[in-house]
């Protein structure tokens, strides 16, 4: 019995400072957080890296422009990391009010029953908010199709064609390609130069088929790619985007494109070795031209991404994320976090967050601010207007409004493995697509059947 | 099962364990044991098979029962019945790679006179590292443009090709896990041939029996409860640990070749949020594993010799 009693004291001491440990985490000390005062803190769930720099000085921003509310930011990694964290956190009761996920997947959780739409957030806390000033194609991913905002806009870029146009200028074309007929005649042209594969490759989902269907005002879906119901089919098979693979495809087999591994990096060395033609995310404009100017002497265009000769132009999409609030909180964080989405809305946040990431403004008031003010003739700048001006190119129209798919990112992650296929020989672009929309088909089924009797918001 | 035979095991038990007089106390020190096994693995378990008869909502909104449609739907799936044959290959050239080396290393290390404790210490580091530090480092070797292996397309472009050809591709895989695994083995090979008695090995050396004959007639089979037992370790490991090494190096690319069935749990539930089917699949994974391990028991225990009193 001795024995065990010493066990007992021993499991007891051990326990005993990890209990302890635990409660300091936990509570706060008196002395640091008088229980009167304490500003209400409001957690925010966003992803890390140079967004998640920029965001948490803006998060520092609003902390110190009053003192009744702290909003916490924590960094959980990349989009999906959020999306996978804030579901568990869900549902355990440990949510965070505010969560931060990419466009695309917005439709996942819009029936999600987890949303405390924007819209409504604004109304029940008192906070007035100009709803018409946020841009157009910004909205079409958050809000309901009578207009009313889901989320709040936050971190959004458009896809745009990046230029090394001194390299063109040296294989005689001398104007900027504007249709991907242009584009091939200019990649011809340079490899005739002695430039090696021009054209830097990899299958991306965001580029190759959302952004690239938009443009050209063709379906990804029917039902209006999907916003009119939950019966809809993929349809991006019968569509000119399985010409535009085949041209990829062909354009590697013909040394005039390169697939790069590593193509998000592809901006570093966009001027030496790298590629004369680069479509990627707007955003990364900022790098882009600190390497233009860093090298020095080479000519850096930015321009809209092609179109196929006989296809009219329609506005481009606007990707990155938006901020979801999350239900099961009391009004006094819900009231933080409404403070928190008016302040940043406001002309002056809106100017430095765009000149600060490279992101476009989200409201037409900093939009027409920063074109007064004379920001899109800087020296650093001269080329970022191109994203905004993409985004409007005209009025939206069905298929250019953007997607309500469920399952939107898988369907993506089915894409690029069936292109991958095409790469690698082991498909036809048509067998790829058929495979990718008969698969991409199986999950809308799903998404169907499990919000059975829901609507569309 | 593993070196000391059935009888020593019999005579120790009663100088082992102790015995308590007080059942109560007795239940409450096994109860944080039992508490862990049924958080961790009973509860989830349970979770996973009611989910896999209904359709969940990520968020836990709710859910509908569809009966076995989710397990109809895996099985119709051809890009499912691919992971299955994926599966298979990377446990058959897992395991055959790494039990094979890590025995050849056991052997050579067995022998060794001085400073044995240094290389034993050297083989046995990399199980301390964890699978994505592993997959990292190989990914920089295996890089097609910056890595080591890179200098293959030096020699003829497109002989190394891991970002679109998935025999490439599953090679990599193959390599890193088996490398990561070797160390494990290797030990347990190791306190398996310490185990076999010297005399018998002199007794054979004074009849005449060379070092290929003696570890062929003698030592191997001496091994063989060992043997057993890393395979089941390593049929059960290689069809549920490859996750860590997959997902950094490969996501289960190019178009699908490395996907593994434990990957494709991973995909279909966090990254396309169908909690349902993936429930579906780990329950068809765990039945798989659980099987295979049966099977083992039953067709292999009984040929394993596991020596006998000495």
């Amino acid at each position: 019995m001795k024995r065990v009693l010493g066990v007992l004291i021993l499991v007891v001491c051990a326990l005993v400072p990890l209990y302890s440990a635990a409660e300091s985490e936990g509570v706060p000390v008196p002395s640091e957080a008088p229980a009167t005062t304490s500003p209400i803190e409001v957690e925010l769930w966003g992803i890390g890296g140079g967004v998640g720099r920029a965001l948490s000085t803006f998060v520092d921003a609003f902390n110190e422009s009053q003192d009744e509310f702290t909003i916490l930011y924590v960094d959980k990694g990349a989009y999906r990391d959020v999306l996978q964290a804030g579901i568990a956190a869900f549902r355990a009761g440990t949510h965070p009010v505010i969560m931060q996920v990419l466009a695309e997947g917005a439709s996942d959780m819009l029936l999600s029953g987890a949303l405390y739409p924007a819209h409504d957030l604004m109304a029940d806390m008192n906070v007035a908010m100009d709803w018409d000033d946020y841009l157009d194609p910004i909205a079409s991913f958050f809000a309901t199709q009578d207009g009313r905002y889901l989320a709040f806009p936050f971190n959004h870029s458009t896809n745009v064609m990046f230029v090394n146009m001194s390299k063109l200028r040296a294989a005689g074309v001398n104007e900027v390609p504007a249709t991907w007929e242009d584009v091939e005649s200019a990649l011809i042209a340079m490899v005739a130069n002695g430039e090696e594969r021009p054209f830097a490759y990899r299958p991306w989902g965001w580029n190759d088929l959302a952004q690239f269907s938009a443009v050209h005002g063709i379906p990804i879906a029917t039902n209006g790619n999907g916003f009119r119901g939950l019966d809809t089919e993929l349809v991006f098979n019968e569509t000119v985007h399985v010409r535009h693979l085949e041209d990829l495809k062909r354009w590697i087999d013909e040394g005039l494109a390169e697939l790069r591994d590593d193509y998000f990096a592809t901006a570093t060395d966009f001027s030496s070795g790298g590629p004369a033609i680069w479509l990627a995310s707007s955003a990364s404009h900022a790098r882009l031209a600190e390497v233009a100017r860093a090298e020095g002497g080479f000519e850096f265009v930015t321009a809209p991404i092609p179109v196929y000769d006989g296809y009219e132009r329609h506005n481009s999409l606007a990707g990155g994320g938006g901020m979801f609030i999350l239900q099961g909180h009391d009004d006094a964080e819900y009231l933080g976090a409404a403070r928190f989405f008016d302040f940043l809305r406001q002309v002056d946040q809106q100017t430095t967050w765009s000149t600060v990431t490279g992101y476009v403004p989200v409201t037409q008031s900093a939009y027409d601010n920063m074109i007064g003010t004379g920001f899109y003739t800087g020296e650093m700048i001269v080329g970022r207007e191109v994203a905004v001006e993409s985004l409007l190119a005209r009025e939206m129209d069905e298929y250019s409004r953007g997607f309500r798919l469920g399952s939107y990112l898988q369907i993506e992650a089915i894409w690029q493995e069936e292109v991958v296929h095409i790469l690698s020989g082991e498909k036809s672009a048509q067998e790829a697509m058929d495979s990718a929309v008969r698969r991409g088909n199986e999950l809308l089924d799903r998404y169907a059947v499990l919000h059975s009797g829901k609507e569309l918001p | 099962m593993n070196g000391p035979s059935r009888t020593n095991v019999r005579r120790r038990t009663a100088s082992r364990f102790a015995v308590f007089g007080n059942r109560r106390l007795g239940y409450a020190l096994v109860l944080p044991q039992l508490l862990i096994v049924f958080v961790f693995f009973l509860w989830p378990a349970a979770q996973a098979v009611l989910w896999s008869f209904r359709l969940e909502e990520p968020f836990g909104g709710g859910s509908v029962f569809v009966g076995f449609a989710n397990f109809s739907r895996l099985f119709r799936s051809p890009e499912y019945l691919r992971s299955v044959g994926v599966t298979i290959v990377f446990a058959a050239s897992t395991i055959a790679l790494s039990m094979i080396s890590a025995l050849v290393l056991a052997l050579f290390a067995d022998q060794i006179r001085h400073g044995s404790r240094l290389i034993r210490s050297a083989l046995i580091w990399p199980y301390a590292i964890s699978a994505p530090a592993v997959a990292l480092t190989f990914t920089f070797i295996f890089n097609p443009f910056i890595g080591l292996a890179g200098r293959l397309n030096a020699i003829s472009p497109g002989l190394w090709d891991p970002l679109l050809n998935g025999a490439h591709a599953m090679t990599m895989v193959v390599l890193a896990f088996s490398w990561q695994n070797v160390a494990v083995n290797f030990i347990f090979f190791l306190a398996g041939l310490q185990e076999i008695p010297e005399s018998t090995l002199e007794a054979a050396a004074i009849d005449g029996a060379g070092v290929w004959r003696r570890t062929w007639h003698i030592v191997l089979p001496l091994l063989a409860p060992t043997t057993f037992l890393l395979l089941v370790l390593n049929v059960a490991g290689s069809f549920t640990q490859s996750f860590g090494i997959i997902d950094v190096m490969t996501q289960g690319g190019p178009g699908g070749a490395t996907r593994t069935l434990v990957y494709q749990v991973y995909a279909d539930g966090f990254i396309g949020l169908d909690l349902s089917g993936s429930a579906a699949q780990s329950l068809v994974l765990m039945i798989v594993v659980v099987g295979l391990t049966l099977i083992q028991f039953r067709f292999a225990d009984s040929r394993v010799h596991y020596g006998g009193a000495r």
